[in-house]
């Protein structure tokens, strides 16, 4: 009972932590005011996919993907809703899984190989899982940010889903 | 259908076309926008989107025009690229005259930035949450929440300097590296080395890369490339900035 309500807590305050870092990236990239709480809710609720899966045994990547995956999906109908371009939220809602740290540990592994003396194979094995690791963790965000793209091909959304409901419809 | 002479028309495109580009826009994006306005006109340009400009050429009864618009630098602001698209619907619902969509441009090129210190504090705040989540102790966050802010204050008193760009991400980084290993200096927590790790993310060039794949995707294999090098590049100044660092400070390695 306490493992399950540790793993609840610790769950929404990476999913806090989160939004936190969704929002400042999309005031970094200039997003207009009236999307910064959708923007925040969406980052929360990409990493709470990601680290979910990841509870149940997936590995980072896979979590990601499906994570990115969600978040473009979500994004699509938030760009419908609000009538922005679909980065707008998916694009700052992807920043928390950037995989910053497998990202340092892959560069601080490449400076020590260069300085060894001899042939590391326990380092070199770290590089190489390290960097694949950030490639594809990278990899499958754009993918998840792309989506709307892929699915799309060349029409707007607008064409796609109809008019907004009136509800939305500010200005 | 609104009535205007094919250069007039070809001239508003470019404009717009430059605008959407300098903004962060990707090509598949600017080629509909501006394709949507053009229809309104009554015509169907042919667009060519390249690195540093574009060029469109628009066919008319008796003569074609073409003109190329230079892209000077590439920013990301979301705000201008939701406006634009905003503007290309009423364009079409609307009838607007080639006038009235000059005076709603020159309304949205003066959409401003966030304050400066809004800025500064949520990149602040959000690089130290990227380093929560990565599971760094509450002194480690403020480390990195200190470090980003100067870093990010860095770049943007430099870029006010027009210093060039890769040697602004290079000191930036650098920053972000000698503050945020002070934490380690000053052993704050068994995760100090995160401080380092998360304070630099900023910098992380997600947009250019991001432009580039969708671009690659897309089929613009030229300005995709363009893209995903310069991202490339990026990510190299930002590598050399955070090792200058780490010199400094002599994070152990």
């Amino acid at each position: 009972m306490s493992e399950w309500l540790n793993h609840l807590l610790s769950s929404g305050e990476t999913a806090a932590m989160a939004a936190m870092t969704a929002a400042a990236f999309a005031v970094f990239f200039s997003v207009p005011a009236r999307t910064l709480l959708a923007t925040a809710a969406l980052g929360a609720f990409g990493i709470t996919v990601k680290f979910s899966l990841m509870h149940i045994g997936w590995s980072v990547i896979e979590g990601s993907f499906i994570a990115s995956v969600c978040v473009g999906l979500c994004g699509m109908v938030l760009a419908w809703l609000y009538h922005t371009p679909t980065a707008v939220f998916s694009l700052p809602a992807v920043i928390p899984m950037v995989p910053g740290v497998f990202a340092y540990r892959t560069m601080l592994g490449v400076l020590e190989f260069t300085r060894a003396a001899k042939m590391d194979q326990a380092l070199l094995m770290n590089i190489i899982s390290n960097g694949l690791t950030t490639a594809f963790i990278l990899l499958c965000l754009a993918i998840g940010v792309a989506l709307p793209n892929l699915l799309m091909r060349g029409q707007s959304i607008r064409r796609v889903f109809g008019k907004r409901p009136l509800l939305m419809a500010n200005k | 259908m609104s009535t205007a002479s094919a250069r007039e028309v070809a001239r508003l495109l470019i404009d717009i076309g430059v605008l959407l580009l300098k903004s962060g826009a990707h090509t598949e994006r600017t080629i509909r926008n501006l394709k949507r306005v053009a229809a309104a006109f009554g015509y169907e340009p042919d667009i060519f989107v390249a690195f540093s400009g574009l060029t469109l050429t628009i066919h008319g009864d008796k003569q074609s025009t073409t003109l190329f618009g230079r892209v000077s630098a590439h920013g990301v602001h979301l705000s201008t690229l939701a406006a634009i698209s905003r503007l290309t619907w009423r364009v079409e619902s609307e009838r607007l005259s080639i006038a009235e969509i000059y005076q709603e441009l020159e309304v949205i090129k003066a959409l401003p930035h966030y304050p400066r210190w809004i800025i500064l504090l949520m990149i602040g705040l959000g690089c130290g949450a990227l380093a929560r989540i990565a599971g760094a102790e509450w002194l480690v966050v403020i480390a990195t929440v200190v470090a980003s802010s100067v870093a990010l204050s860095v770049r943007m008193q430099l870029t006010k300097w027009n210093v060039n760009f890769f040697l602004v991400v290079m000191a930036s980084a650098m920053t972000a590296t000698v503050l945020g290993g002070m934490a380690t200096s000053l052993h704050l927590g068994r995760s100090s080395d995160l401080a380092v790790a998360s304070s630099v993310l900023f910098l992380i060039p997600g947009v250019p890369l991001i432009n580039g794949i969708m671009d690659l995707i897309n089929g613009y294999m030229t300005i995709g490339l363009a893209r995903l090098v310069m991202g490339s590049a990026i990510s190299f100044s930002l590598s050399c900035g955070m090792l200058l660092g780490m010199q400094i400070v002599g994070v152990s390695i």
